[in-house]
C-alpha cells in the first residue's frame, strides 16, 4: 500500500505543472457569481485554498513551512522553499425567485493563485491574485418601456487583488508580514437589446465602472507557542477615484467625479489543541465598509463580516491504511456581505435595503507528498444566503474546491 | 481529483440563471432605458426626372397622354433575305412587334401606329425627340396581336437596298391618332419577308429579319418648382422624388437604433404593386433640380420595397440603414438626404405623395434609446 501510494504521489508530483497550467488556464469568462451580483460590489471571495476552506476559511493563525493563509501575510514567514499554490472551484447553486421559476447555475471559478519564495534574510517573499468580490451576472429581460424589446445583460469583472508579501519570522514564536495590495479589476455590463419591431437595429451599451490601480498595506503578526497560535491582520483603507464609462454606437459618455474607498479592516484568529489529534480554529474578520464607501442610490454598504470556526482531526503518526493516513477537517462561516441591496419592489435605497447573509458548512481532507513538497487538497462546501422575502431572490448553493500545492521538493 | 469535481459541477461551462436575475435588476426609477420615436419634418423635397429621356429595358412605350409622348426606335443587326431567283414571288413584307400586356395606360379612341425609317441616330446617347422620322412606310390599327404593320410586297425593293447599307439606321414606331400609350415587348420587333415559290405556289415561306437594337425615347417631365404640394413618383414619366431632413445629433448616451421616410400617399387608389428603390444622395441640391444625373446618386440602392401598393390616405416608410442616420446625426453636411425611384414606374400609375407643403408632409422617423442606467 505505502508503495502504491508513494508511487501515486510520485505521479502527482510529475502531473503537478501541468495541473497548475491547467487552473491558470481556466478563462476569466468562466468566472460566475451571485443572482445578487446584478447589484452592489458583487459575491464577496473567500480566497483562501481548499484546505483552510474546510476550516470556514479560519486561517490567521495557521503557520509553518507548508501550512499558511492568503489572509494573514505573516503566516508564510515559516516557508522554507519556492511553493506554488492554486484553487479552483466549481459550484453549482440553485436559485429561487418570486417571480419566476427556479433555476440552477454551474460556474467555475479561481478565487486565488499564489507563489512563495524564501530569499535571504529569513525573508518569504510571495505573490498572489485573488478574486476580492465576483461581479458577474447574466439576465434575460422582457422590457416594454417605449418600443417593447428584449434586453440581455451579460455582467462581469469585479474587485480582483494582487498582493505582494513579505514575511519574516521574528523569533521562533513570533511572525510578522506585511502586503502590499493592489486594488485591479473592472465592473462591465454589456447591455443588448432586441426589438420586436424588425425595422429597429439592436442597442449595445457598454457600461464600465473603473478606478485607479493604487494600493495598501495589510500587516500580520502572529504567536504561536506548541499547538496553540494566535494571529491578527490590520488592513489600511484606500480611496480609489471611480470612473464610470457608458458607450453605445457613436456616443461615449464618461463621469468622473466619485470615489471607491477600500475600507480599513482586521481580523483576528486563534488555533488550539483539543486533543492530541485534534485541533480547533476560529476567526473574525471585518472590513469597514459603509455607506461612505460608495455613495450610490442603489446600493447601501455595511461592515463586512466572516465568523469562521473549524476542526482538524490530523491522522495518527502510525497510521497505516489509506484512508486512516488522510485529515479530516470540517467547518462552518457566516458571512455578511456589505452590500446592502434595495429590497424587493423598491427601485432604489430610498424605498428600503437589506442585507445578504450566508451560512455554509465545509468538509475536506487532503492529500500530502512523501517527500512533502507537494500537496492536493479538497473541500466541499453547502450553504444558503440571502432572503427570498426581503430581496426576492434566495440562493442555495454547493462548492467543490481543490487546491494543488507544489513546491521545489516536488522536482528533487 | 479534477475530472472528478468537473463530471459533478460541468466543470468550467456555465449556465447562469438569467431569468431569476430579474428579480435584482433594480436601477432606479428611470428604469432601464427607453425606446421613443420622434419625427422630424423634411426641410426639402421635390421631385425630378431621369438623367435620360431613353428607356431602356423589357418594355417599349409608344403612345401620347397630355404632354407625354413616346416613341420606339428599332435597328437592324443583320437581315434575312429570301433568295432572289426568279421562281421566287414576294407576297408581303411586314413589321411585327409583341404587345406588352403590362402597359396600357390611359387607352382611348382608335389608335393608329406609325412606322417610318429613322434619321441617323446614336443608339449609345440618343434623346428625345430623336431621330426624324423619314419616310412613312405604313400604318397599322392597335388590335390584335401581334401588332402588325403590312409594308406590302413592293417594299421588298427598300428592304434589299436597306440590307445592302450597313448604316441603314432603323425605324421609329410613333402614334398616328388616337391617345393612350401601349408597350411592346423589347427584343420582339422584326421585319417579315412572307414568300412563295412558283414550284410550290401554295407553300408560304417565311424570312425573318430581327431588330435586336431598340429602345424608346419620351417627353422629358415638367420641372417641379419645387412648391408643390404634391410630389409626383414613377407614372410614365418615372418621377422620381426627393427627400431630405436633418437627424438631430441624439444627447449623449443616446442610440440612434432606427430611421425611415414616411411619405403619405394621397393617391389614386390603385390595384397596380410596384417596386420602390430609394438611393442616396451624395451632392447638395435644391427644390429646383430637376434631374437626377446632378445628384451623385449611390449606384447601390440602400433599400428595395417591394409588393408597395398605393392606397390613398396610407404612407410608405422607407428604412433608412443605422449607419449611415448615425453618420448623418454626427456630420450634417453629409446628409443630402435621398432619392426615391419606382422600377419600371410605367407599369403602374403615377403616385401622389404629399410634398412639405402639404398637410400630411414626409417625416423622417427616427428611434432613440436612451442610456441603460449606470451600475451604482
Amino acid at each position: 500500500m505505502s508503495a502504491s501510494r508513494n508511487s501515486w504521489v510520485a505521479r502527482l508530483g510529475m502531473a503537478a505543472p501541468f495541473l497548475a497550467a491547467a487552473l491558470i488556464a481556466v478563462p476569466a469568462s468562466a468566472r460566475a457569481s451571485s443572482a445578487y451580483s446584478a447589484g452592489g460590489l458583487g459575491e464577496p471571495s473567500l480566497e483562501e485554498p481548499a484546505r483552510l476552506r474546510a476550516l470556514g476559511g479560519a486561517g490567521a493563525a495557521e503557520h509553518g513551512p507548508r501550512a499558511f493563509s492568503l489572509v494573514n501575510p505573516a503566516s508564510v514567514a515559516e516557508v522554507d522553499h519556492l511553493i506554488l499554490e492554486g484553487t479552483v472551484m466549481p459550484s453549482m447553486r440553485r436559485v429561487s425567485a418570486l417571480s419566476f421559476p427556479s433555476e440552477t447555475a454551474r460556474e467555475t471559478v479561481v478565487p486565488s493563485l499564489r507563489a512563495l519564495v524564501r530569499i535571504p534574510g529569513r525573508f518569504t517573499l510571495g505573490g498572489a491574485y485573488l478574486v476580492g468580490t465576483n461581479g458577474r451576472f447574466g439576465i434575460d429581460r422582457p422590457e416594454s418601456s417605449g418600443a417593447p424589446s428584449t434586453l440581455r445583460i451579460d455582467g462581469s469583472g469585479g474587485i480582483d487583488l494582487i498582493r505582494i508579501t513579505l514575511a519574516r519570522r521574528l523569533t521562533p514564536s513570533v511572525n510578522l508580514g506585511a502586503d502590499y495590495e493592489v486594488i485591479v479589476g473592472s465592473f462591465r455590463e454589456d447591455w443588448a437589446r432586441d426589438f420586436v419591431d424588425p425595422a429597429l437595429i439592436t442597442t449595445r451599451d457598454t457600461l464600465e465602472t473603473t478606478w485607479e490601480r493604487q494600493g495598501r498595506w495589510r500587516f500580520g503578526a502572529q504567536v504561536h507557542h506548541g499547538t496553540w497560535a494566535l494571529g491578527g491582520v490590520y488592513e489600511l483603507p484606500r480611496r480609489l477615484p471611480l470612473a464610470t464609462t457608458q458607450r453605445t454606437a457613436g456616443t461615449f459618455v464618461r463621469e468622473e467625479h466619485r470615489n471607491l474607498t477600500i475600507p480599513s479592516g482586521f481580523t483576528v484568529g486563534g488555533m488550539a489543541p483539543l486533543t492530541d489529534r485534534l485541533r480547533a480554529v476560529g476567526q473574525y474578520r471585518r472590513a469597514n465598509w459603509s455607506r461612505a464607501s460608495l455613495e450610490s442610490d442603489l446600493a447601501d454598504f455595511r461592515a463586512e463580516q466572516r465568523w469562521s470556526f473549524g476542526l482538524e482531526l490530523l491522522p495518527a503518526a502510525d497510521a497505516s491504511r489509506f484512508l486512516t493516513r488522510l485529515p479530516l477537517r470540517v467547518g462552518a462561516t457566516v458571512l455578511t456581505w456589505p452590500d446592502l441591496l434595495v429590497r424587493a419592489g423598491a427601485t432604489d435605497v430610498s424605498g428600503g435595503t437589506a442585507g445578504v447573509k450566508e451560512v455554509a458548512f465545509s468538509v475536506g481532507t487532503g492529500l500530502r507528498s512523501q517527500d512533502r513538497g507537494g500537496a492536493v487538497d479538497l473541500s466541499l462546501e453547502a450553504g444558503s444566503r440571502g432572503d427570498k422575502d426581503a430581496l426576492g431572490i434566495g440562493e442555495k448553493f454547493v462548492r467543490f474546491a481543490v487546491s494543488l500545492q507544489v513546491s521545489d521538493d516536488t522536482w528533487k | 481529483m479534477l475530472a472528478l469535481a468537473a463530471s459533478l459541477f460541468g466543470g468550467c461551462s456555465e449556465r447562469a440563471s438569467r431569468l431569476t436575475g430579474n428579480e435584482r435588476l433594480l436601477r432606479g426609477d428611470e428604469g432601464l432605458g427607453t425606446t421613443n420615436q420622434s419625427d422630424t419634418l423634411v426641410d426639402r423635397d421635390t421631385y425630378v426626372a431621369p438623367r435620360t429621356t431613353a428607356v431602356r429595358g423589357p418594355t417599349l412605350l409608344v403612345g401620347i397622354q397630355g404632354t407625354y409622348e413616346s416613341r420606339a426606335l428599332f435597328r437592324p443587326s443583320t437581315w434575312t433575305l429570301p433568295d432572289t431567283l426568279v421562281t421566287t414571288v414576294i407576297d408581303t413584307v411586314r413589321f411585327r412587334v409583341e404587345f406588352d400586356p403590362r402597359v396600357d395606360r390611359y387607352l382611348a379612341g382608335n389608335r393608329v401606329l406609325a412606322l417610318h425609317t429613322a434619321a441617323a441616330w446614336d443608339t449609345t446617347n440618343v434623346e428625345w425627340p430623336g431621330p426624324a422620322p423619314g419616310t412613312l412606310l405604313g400604318t397599322g390599327p392597335d388590335g390584335q396581336a401581334p401588332f402588325t404593320i403590312e409594308l406590302g410586297a413592293s417594299a421588298i425593293t427598300q428592304v434589299r437596298a436597306w440590307a445592302a447599307d450597313a448604316t441603314f439606321p432603323g425605324f421609329v414606331l410613333s402614334i398616328d391618332s388616337g391617345t393612350g400609350v401601349r408597350g411592346f415587348l423589347a427584343g420582339t420587333g422584326r421585319i417579315e419577308i412572307v414568300y412563295h415559290t412558283t414550284l410550290a405556289p401554295t407553300t408560304r415561306v417565311t424570312k425573318v429579319t430581327r431588330l435586336p437594337t431598340d429602345l424608346s425615347i419620351q417627353t422629358p417631365a415638367a420641372p417641379a418648382t419645387g412648391s408643390e404640394s404634391t410630389l409626383l413618383l414613377g407614372g410614365l414619366f418615372q418621377s422620381e422624388v426627393l427627400l431630405r431632413a436633418p437627424v438631430a445629433p441624439p444627447p449623449a448616451g443616446f442610440s440612434i437604433n432606427g430611421a425611415r421616410f414616411v411619405a403619405h400617399l394621397l393617391g389614386p387608389a390603385s390595384p397596380d404593386t410596384v417596386e420602390i428603390r430609394a438611393y442616396r444622395i451624395r451632392n447638395a441640391w435644391t427644390e429646383g433640380a430637376s434631374i437626377d444625373s446632378t445628384l451623385g446618386l449611390d449606384a447601390t440602392p440602400l433599400e428595395t420595397l417591394t409588393g408597395v401598393r398605393v392606397v390613398a390616405g396610407d404612407s410608405i416608410a422607407i428604412p433608412i440603414p443605422i449607419s449611415l442616420a448615425r453618420e448623418w446625426s454626427a456630420d450634417s453636411t453629409s446628409n443630402q438626404g435621398i432619392l426615391i425611384r419606382v422600377t419600371n414606374s410605367f407599369y403602374a400609375s403615377e403616385i401622389e405623395v404629399g410634398s412639405r407643403e402639404s398637410v400630411t408632409p414626409p417625416v423622417l422617423r427616427v428611434n432613440t434609446t436612451s442610456p441603460p442606467p449606470g451600475r451604482f
